[in-house]
């Protein structure tokens, strides 16, 4: 599943040996020692509550990823761009809620999900789209046919696509995998000034969501999204609005969206078989009745069925 | 080939030639929100089950032992194989990385529905050049020829509504049901069977082949049995998924109104006209409904796959020019390679008769 290095740990392994100072090998090194810890799957924590909006997430992102700014207006609220594509993998969303207290201003950071099991897997034909143990879903990218299916199966229609080129890519967040396999936080995490987003274990995140909770005192809902959302996912959310009303997506089913095809095609081999089986034996028994005819003298079997 | 015909042939080189220069958002209307479009649900949904007469009339002749049908089967045969070859053509066109579709064969992710409608498609299609080009070496294993290739197709069919189910967060619940697999299978039958009599007609109208009329025997009966199974899968899924509460907010008016004419035009009309024992005996009738069925098809994918989708920003996909013409394209030039295979086919026919028909006449 190491998809990321697989085919070059022998060579890391030769590294080690002689070249134990080198800085490429210190980031093996640092991932070598994450793997140790079998249970390490990595998470963050996404308290709305505590954001500030300053977007220096984006900023961090757009940067890490060597993404290219792009043309915005300032629309009704103030998020901007607007909305994800394919060169902007996180943005923040601007929601004015009237509460008991007056108007208030909710943020709340999208980005990918990062399922436990991801629809957008289940759906790739290719294994473009794979769960790192450690927590990311990491896109190859020399696998993907361009066949779009990834972006049907997300329940939080995450993946973008390329439209403008000629040869497109899918593009998502990557929760920084190569920064996560280094031992490092991701980008967006790194640079959060205010506390609103927590890098770490996820039983500890989920732990310390529910802390937040308790200890909240009415400013949260009392909601964990991403806890059940579909089967799971690494990015969880706390806020003191209703996700939905923060631009999340609503109604998501607390089962892994691959199970929604997998119950079908599961079946589906069978349903083939049964076919070849029902026609076999109607072929043999017509080819026996034909034959049967025959003996008696009777016309060969003609208009049947 | 005539001249006109290689004309519409090479017509569509420089969109294809555009389309790999420029990108699929050159050529598209598509967005994000809505990735798939009327080359996805035109020519390979619909296409894909028009293209299904030809297993259904092989297995009919090889395995059940229908004769009367046999004439039917190397037309059918063309049919089938030029229909899967635009649908591979389409989806060629369609896919963002074509250079790079090996990848499925390389590295196959076998979770995936759209991995096995690929897979079943290419061993579907395979199968049957070697029924069409195999010739008389192959006589013996026509029936079990045609075994494979109905399993194949029963499984081609079938997983190309299971590609659906992977979206029941967008698909209106008017549409999206558990039983879209079986749904596609047996709209898929009947708008083969509906393709291959009015190819049969049409054929009969331009002096070709004489329209038996053994060829609609049993064919009327069947699709209404079709239609009539598609009915109660759709009465059962808008029951079952909640499509009557219809929770999704894209459910207005012309959603629904669309489903209404689909449902009508495309499933209930075609039934209720088979009940006639005029419309099931006359090939205008049997041609009729045909027309019908195909129609609510094509309907029922676009359906499926575009008009019950929601759009949160209040826009709606409508397919940009290129797209239509593309999509055009490809109908026009399958529709253009059968009429002139089936013509070749036709004469073949003619001379074989006349060679034989003098030794009939001495060995009398």
């Amino acid at each position: 599943m190491d998809s990321r290095f697989r085919g070059n740990d022998s060579i890391v392994l030769l590294w080690r040996s002689q070249h134990r100072f080198l800085f490429g090998y210190f980031l093996f090194f640092q991932r070598e020692s994450n793997r140790g810890l079998e249970s390490m799957v990595y998470s963050v924590l996404i308290d709305t509550v505590r954001c500030i909006g300053c977007q220096g997430c984006q900023v961090a992102c757009k940067s890490w990823n060597g993404m290219p700014g792009e043309r915005t207006s300032l629309g009704a609220t103030m998020g901007n761009p607007a909305a994800l594509d394919s060169s902007t993998y996180t943005n923040i969303g601007f929601t004015e809620l009237d509460s008991p207290g007056g108007t208030a201003w909710h943020f709340a950071k999208h980005q990918c999900m990062h399922c436990t099991e991801p629809a957008c897997a289940a759906a790739c034909p290719a294994g473009a789209l794979v769960k790192d143990p450690e927590g990311p879903v990491v896109y190859r990218k020399g696998l993907c046919i361009g066949c779009r299916y990834c972006m049907l199966a997300c329940p939080f229609q995450i993946p973008k696509f390329e439209w403008d080129k000629a040869f497109p890519y899918i593009r998502k967040c990557t929760f920084c995998s190569e920064r996560v396999g280094a031992g490092e936080q991701p980008a967006c995490t790194r640079a959060c000034p205010s506390g609103a987003l927590t890098f770490g274990p996820r039983d500890k995140i989920v732990q310390e969501a529910r802390r937040r909770l308790a200890a909240g005192g009415g400013r949260y809902t009392g909601r964990i999204y991403g806890l059940d959302e579909a089967g799971g996912t690494s990015w969880i959310y706390i806020s003191g609005a209703e996700f939905g009303e923060l631009g999340l997506a609503e109604n998501v089913a607390a089962r892994p969206y691959g199970t929604y095809t997998w119950d079908a095609l599961s079946k589906t081999p069978l349903a083939g078989a049964g076919a070849a089986a029902v026609l076999a034996g109607l072929w043999f028994i017509v080819g026996r009745r034909a034959s049967l005819q025959g003996q008696d003298g009777n016309q060969p079997g003609g208009d049947k069925g | 080939m005539k001249k006109p015909f290689v004309i519409i042939l090479l017509a569509g080189l420089p969109l294809m030639a555009y389309r790999a220069f420029a990108g699929l958002g050159a050529v598209t209307a598509l967005t994000d929100i809505q990735p798939w479009g009327l080359v996805k649900a035109a020519n390979i949904f619909t296409g894909a089950a028009l293209a299904a007469g030809s297993f259904t009339v092989a297995a009919c002749v090889y395995v059940l032992g229908i004769k009367r049908l046999k004439p039917l089967v190397p037309h059918a045969l063309l049919m089938g194989f030029i229909g899967h070859g635009f649908v591979l053509t389409a989806l060629l066109y369609d896919v963002g990385r074509p250079l790079d579709v090996w990848r499925v064969v390389t590295n196959p992710q076998p979770h995936s529905a759209l991995l096995w409608t690929a897979w079943c498609e290419a061993a579907y299609t395979t199968v049957m050049a070697v029924e069409i080009f195999g010739g008389a070496r192959l006589e013996r294993l026509k029936a079990p020829l045609a075994v494979v290739a109905a399993a194949l197709a029963v499984m081609y069919q079938s997983t190309l509504g299971t590609l659906f189910l992977a979206s029941p967060h967008r698909i209106s619940s008017l549409w999206y049901s558990p039983s879209l697999p079986l749904q596609f299978l047996l709209s898929a039958l009947a708008a083969g069977i509906g393709t291959l009599v009015i190819a049969t007609y049409l054929a009969d109208r331009a002096g070709r082949r004489v329209f038996d009329i053994g060829y609609i025997k049993g064919a009327g009966w069947t699709m209404f049995a079709l239609l009539a199974g598609m009915f109660a899968l759709r009465l059962g899924g808008l029951f079952m998924g909640g499509g009557l509460t219809c929770t999704l907010p894209d459910c207005d008016g012309p959603v629904v109104r669309w489903y209404v004419a689909e449902l009508g035009f495309g499933v209930v009309l075609p039934a209720a006209m088979l009940l006639s024992g005029d419309v099931r005996r006359r090939r205008r009738g049997i041609a009729g409904v045909s027309v019908l069925v195909i129609f609510g098809v094509f309907m029922n994918r676009l359906g499926v796959t575009i008009i019950g989708w929601p759009h949160p920003a209040g826009v709606r996909y409508f397919p940009s020019a290129l797209e239509f013409l593309a999509s055009g394209y490809f109908i026009l030039a399958a529709v253009t390679l059968y009429w002139h295979f089936d013509g070749r086919l036709a004469e073949k026919k003619s001379t074989q008769v006349e060679v034989q028909t003098p030794a009939v006449v001495s060995g009398e």
